[in-house]
């Protein structure tokens, strides 16, 4: 007997809601990332997350003392990183300060959407369509822009607010990128899948037209 | 049409063979367990292939042997 290539679209269940979940996500990280950039323009200020080579007190103490004022420094329980609040600066520095969030909420918006629609498919039992091997390419490239293009913003911002306030990194402060290879190694991963799949859709018009 | 579509030259005569038995392609498929959409993709010479077992069971209830269902169509 020839099997049906194409069974019904199962409704509803854990795949159903996590579909929905990830429309959602998509939306809301979607107005996020236009939204935080859009907000800082109307702040006077930022804030930058920065690394520290050392966090004594008179180690903060000393470097607060040759900022400027308008400057704060919240140093956390580890004594690692450290919140830079700046009172004031421009306009460009205010947005790039909240860039790298902007850029991992698009990324986000566009990987949910990608999630959605190649888990629409294989609900829809065509987990082999032609169009899912470069869905998964398109969602490995928002995972390694979003992850590492996002921490090198993030350094960009650092970098530039600190020069902004007339500091550098070398003293106190440091670039504290220890780089997160999570997004890279879940990239390429993706990649590998994405790999699979065009296997697969090979395979899968192999037997079409087979009775 | 795709290339697969028209790289082959085997035609099909299982209309011929249904007109001489005088079955209805739907009393075929509930007989050999195939679907009608994919027996008329049969007829119509669009499969690109066909399993053994099929072939099989076709041929028991049309009683004919394969060389009766498909022939191979002249070159163009």
């Amino acid at each position: 007997m020839a099997a049906d290539p194409t069974p019904p679209a199962r409704r509803g269940g854990v795949a159903g809601a996590v579909a929905v979940l990830l429309l959602v996500m998509a939306a809301v990280s979607l107005i996020t990332a236009v939204v935080l950039p859009v907000n800082q323009l109307t702040q006077p200020g930022g804030t930058v997350s920065v690394g520290l080579t050392s966090a004594s007190l008179d180690d903060v103490l000393r470097e607060l003392d040759g900022l400027p004022a308008g400057v704060a420094l919240s140093v956390d329980a580890e004594g690692t990183r450290a919140r830079l609040d700046v009172a004031e600066i421009d306009g460009p520095l205010r947005v790039l300060t909240e860039l790298p969030a902007s850029l991992r909420g698009l990324c986000t918006a566009a990987g949910a959407l990608l999630l959605w629609q190649l888990l629409t498919s294989i609900r829809a039992g065509r987990p082999f369509d032609r169009r899912n091997p470069r869905r998964l390419v398109l969602l490995a490239a928002a995972v390694l822009v979003g992850g590492v293009g996002g921490q090198l913003l993030e350094a960009v911002s650092r970098l530039a607010v600190l020069d902004a306030v007339g500091s550098r990194p070398g003293g106190l402060f440091d670039l504290g990128a220890g780089v997160d290879l999570t997004a890279a190694v879940l990239g390429v991963l993706l990649l590998a899948l994405a790999e699979a799949f065009r296997s697969g859709v090979m395979l899968a018009e192999d037997v079409q037209g087979l009775v | 049409m795709t290339e697969d579509d028209i790289s082959h030259r085997v035609v099909c005569h299982l209309d011929v063979l249904l007109a001489e038995r005088g079955m209805t392609l739907t009393e075929l498929a509930s007989r050999v367990g195939v679907t009608i959409v994919n027996l008329s993709v049969l007829k119509n010479d669009r499969a690109r292939a066909v399993r053994f077992s099929t072939l099989t069971t076709l041929c028991h209830v049309l009683d004919c042997q394969p060389g009766d269902l498909f022939s191979v169509g002249p070159a163009s």
